[in-house]
C-alpha cells in the first residue's frame, strides 16, 4: 500500500477568485478551486513558460493567457495534444486547509 | 530583445514541445536559424513568434493557432508531410529534409 505524503499548501481562505499561486519544493503551482474540488497544476505553460494565474477556466480547461493553449486541470493534458502535459498534483481540502501530494 | 538570446530560448522551449510530439528541429541548420530569426522579428513586431510561413488572419482565435510551434493544431496535416509547414520541424526519423514534400492543406484534405 502506497504511503500518502500530503504537504500543507495553503488555507482555503487565502484563495482569491478560487485561485492561489504558490511555490512549494521549488515548484510553481497554481491551486484552483472548482465547485467543491481543489486542483493543483504546474503554473508554467509547456509552450513558452507563461504563468496560468490569470488564465481563463472553461469547464475543466485552463487557457494559457499568452497563446491560448488549453490544458485539462484534471489530467494536465493539452486538449488537442495529450502528449503535452503539465504536472498535476493530487490535492484535497481538509477543514479549510489545502494539502497537495508532491510525491518523492 | 536580443535576437541571438531569444533564438536560443526558442530552441529550448520549442524543442521541448516538438520532442514530445515526435518531431525535432530540421537537420538543415541554415533553415532553422533563418526561420527562428524571422520569428524573433515577428515577436518584436506583433508580440508573438508567429509562424513566418503562414499569414495572420487578424483574429486572435485563429492567429494563436499559428504561434510556433503550431504542430498541435495541424497534427494530421504535418504528420502526413513528416514536417511542419515551414520545415522548421521534421519527424524524428527524417535524415534528409529535402526529400519531404510540402502538401497544401487543400490537397491533403481532399
Amino acid at each position: 500500500m502506497e504511503e500518502e505524503n500530503w504537504t500543507l499548501a495553503a488555507q482555503e481562505s487565502e484563495l482569491k477568485d478560487d485561485r492561489k499561486a504558490i511555490s512549494l519544493n521549488g515548484q510553481n503551482i497554481l491551486l484552483i478551486r472548482k465547485d467543491d474540488e481543489i486542483f493543483a497544476v504546474e503554473n508554467r505553460c509547456i509552450h513558452m513558460n507563461c504563468k496560468f494565474t490569470r488564465g481563463e477556466l472553461n469547464g475543466y480547461n485552463l487557457k494559457c493567457p499568452c497563446h491560448d493553449w488549453e490544458f485539462d486541470i484534471r489530467s494536465g493534458e493539452m486538449t488537442v495534444a495529450s502528449e503535452l502535459k503539465l504536472a498535476v498534483y493530487p490535492a484535497k481540502i481538509d477543514s479549510g486547509t489545502i494539502y497537495i501530494e508532491m510525491g518523492d | 530583445m536580443d535576437t541571438e538570446k531569444r533564438k536560443a530560448q526558442y530552441r529550448e522551449m520549442f524543442g521541448r514541445v516538438a520532442d514530445a510530439l515526435g518531431y525535432k528541429f530540421s537537420p538543415d541548420e541554415e533553415i532553422v536559424d533563418f526561420i527562428l530569426e524571422q520569428e524573433v522579428t515577428l515577436e518584436k513586431k506583433h508580440g508573438n513568434p508567429f509562424c513566418p510561413c503562414q499569414g495572420l488572419k487578424g483574429n486572435r482565435e485563429e492567429d494563436m493557432k499559428i504561434v510556433c510551434p503550431c504542430i498541435p493544431f495541424n497534427r494530421e496535416h504535418f504528420d502526413a508531410m513528416k514536417r511542419c509547414w515551414c520545415g522548421l520541424f521534421v519527424h524524428k526519423d527524417v535524415e534528409d529534409p529535402d526529400e519531404l514534400e510540402q502538401l497544401a492543406y487543400s490537397e491533403f484534405n481532399s
